[in-house]
């Protein structure tokens, strides 16, 4: 049995009076891809910002490696391993592609290299399509993700959470992105990844956990998923589950 | 061993421009500033020469805001507080305490520092917009001291402050603010060509993506925050003993607005933009007096013209102008 890398127990995120995230506990192992699907709005970007530090959930513990990180900043857990991406993609947009993932380079990672060699190996490794001079504010949405992901790598993180990534691909880069995936969680990395898009899923997630109205009602491989009663309901309403 | 030598010459003449260049100067920034130093030897005329130490103060304090607001996108309402602040702080230490002016106005930088570092501290852990709005009010409740700690400092009758130099030349005057000037460039510049500046255009830029890269925000709005105001608060202490006479009125927001103004119009993020701009809007504001007392209106006007039509100011402005410049001249391309 594998160790867990990240393990949330109960994880409770309020805005005032609602409840974005009602107690959700998952468990994730080091090396797999972990889906998290769900509705819109169920509360699943929000689950993934109180993992990487962005919110402070009021309830629950966030253990990674076995140490409660909870109520830490994003550049301490970054330094601790913990990467991400955004759902609306981010960018220093007047700086060179290069420039964007050299600040992670330097920043996020405590490894002693030259920033500049390893941001050109890291925009070549997730096949970064256009040259590395080239100003963030140029890129379209798709190359602005290959950028996000090399800043993510940047940093030398052990867990990678993307929030989105495979949303509005083409069938054809949507090939290339589980390809660059496969390849990332190969290397060591483990994937936490909330998604949308069921081909990217189906093929691979190791597991999935549902998130609906906050709470976490399905937890399984995706061919359990894809048949659990509770899920088809949450997405298709009742009627389905019941003929199903 | 001729050929050595000149070879050792070539290389030595190389590294000196690689030495301006590191420290942030371009042929013709460089050729400006000297002008600007030989101008006291052709012209008497002490008003000009007034107004060359006004366009360099403003443009000292528009590259000290821009500092802040062209890198990690924080507006200091309040800049123009922290110069006051460093003008009392200097010119207290002489009346009172008799220190001179010189070690004085580097007294004042250190403690407009440390009330930036404080105002820092409390508020850059938030949004930008509160470190705004704090630094906005403190400079308000500065000035009302100011205002009402008569016994200290006489209040609206102003406080008089012993002058740097003694003698009416202003001369002496240019060349101590163009060290400041030269001083401030060289510091800001340096620092943003470093790792630290690329923190502060990443934080600038995306706090957020900034933060998940690794980069302690925090620590370096408030190291940001810190210099820039040292900068205004040693500035502040030479505009005292320059002008002769402090009035509450100079930590006043209008104050702090013309500074943005400049700032703008210059160009955000090139720090040399606001000393530009300086230069072009002082002297001619100062050949239009009718026109000063409408000039906030004229600042307004110029502010949305500049955010439409060129958001990065005079710097934008010119670099494409020596790209296209470049670009018509082929042969300096092999150069």
């Amino acid at each position: 049995m594998q160790e867990n890398i990240l393990v949330t127990k109960d994880v409770v995120k309020r805005f005032g009076g609602l409840t974005a995230v009602e107690k959700v506990s998952i468990e994730v192992k080091k090396g797999e891809v972990f889906g998290i699907i769900g509705p819109n709005g169920a509360g699943k970007t929000t689950f993934l910002n109180c993992v990487s530090g962005i919110y402070n959930p009021e309830e629950g513990e966030i253990l990674y490696k076995g140490k409660n990180i909870k109520g830490l900043s994003s550049h301490v857990l970054c330094k601790k391993g913990i990467a991400r991406t955004f759902q609306i993609v981010r960018s220093f947009h007047k700086m060179t592609a290069l420039d964007n993932v050299k600040v992670a380079v330097i920043f996020g990672s405590d490894k002693d290299q030259d920033p500049n060699d390893k941001a050109r190996e890291l925009l070549d490794y997730v096949n970064f399509p256009l040259p590395v001079e080239t100003l963030a504010s140029n890129l379209n949405t798709v190359q602005l993700k290959y950028l996000e992901l090399a800043r993510a790598l940047a940093t030398d993180g052990e867990l990678l959470l993307l929030d989105e990534v495979a949303a509005g691909l083409t069938p054809g880069e949507l090939g290339e992105f589980i390809d660059l995936i496969k390849k990332i969680r190969d290397s060591g990395v483990t994937v936490i990844s909330i998604e949308h898009v069921m081909k990217f899923i189906m093929t691979i997630c190791d597991r999935i956990a549902v998130i609906h109205y906050g709470e976490k009602i399905a937890e399984g491989t995706p061919e359990e998923i894809v048949n659990n009663k509770v899920v088809i309901e949450a997405y298709l309403g009742k009627e389905h589950a019941k003929t199903n | 061993m001729m050929q050595t030598e000149t070879n050792q010459n070539l290389l030595l003449s190389m590294k000196k421009k690689n030495i301006l260049r590191e420290l942030g100067f371009t042929p013709l920034g460089l050729g400006l500033l000297i002008l600007v130093a030989l101008v006291p030897l052709f012209i008497d005329n002490q008003y000009y020469l007034h107004l060359i130490v006004s366009s360099l103060m403003f443009g000292a304090l528009a590259m000290g805001f821009d500092f802040t607001v062209g890198y990690i996108n924080i507006v200091n309402f309040g800049y123009a507080a922290f110069m006051g602040v460093g003008g009392y702080v200097s010119a207290l230490l002489a009346t009172r305490l008799g220190i001179s002016p010189w070690i004085g106005i580097f007294v004042a930088a250190a403690a407009a520092a440390v009330l930036g570092f404080l105002i820092g501290i409390l508020t850059l852990r938030l949004r930008g917009m509160f470190a705004a709005i704090m630094a906005w009010f403190v400079g308000i409740v500065l000035m009302s001291l100011a205002s009402n700690m008569v016994d200290l400092t006489r209040g609206q009758l102003g406080l008089n402050v012993p002058l740097l130099f003694t003698g009416s030349g202003k001369a002496p005057y240019i060349y101590t603010i163009l060290a400041i000037v030269i001083l401030t460039y060289i510091v800001l510049k340096r620092m943003i060509s470093s790792k630290i500046g690329l923190a502060f255009n990443a934080i600038g830029q995306d706090l957020e993506a900034a933060e998940t890269s690794g980069v302690n925000a925090t620590k370096y709005k408030v190291l940001n925050f810190t210099v820039s105001c040292a900068f205004a608060g040693l500035i502040g202490g030479f505009y005292g003993h320059f002008v002769g006479i402090l009035t509450p009125a100079v930590l006043h927001t209008r104050v702090t607005v013309e500074i943005l103004a400049l700032c703008y119009i210059g160009g955000r993020g090139s720090i040399w933009g606001g000393l530009l701009a300086a230069f072009l809007i002082i002297p001619i504001f100062e050949f239009l007096r009718p026109l000063m007392e409408i000039r906030l209106i004229i600042y307004g006007l110029l502010l949305v013209l500049v955010m439409i039509f060129y958001p990065g100011g005079l710097a934008q402005f010119l670099n494409q102008l020596a790209f296209y410049l470049k670009d018509l001249m082929p042969f300096k391309k092999q150069a």
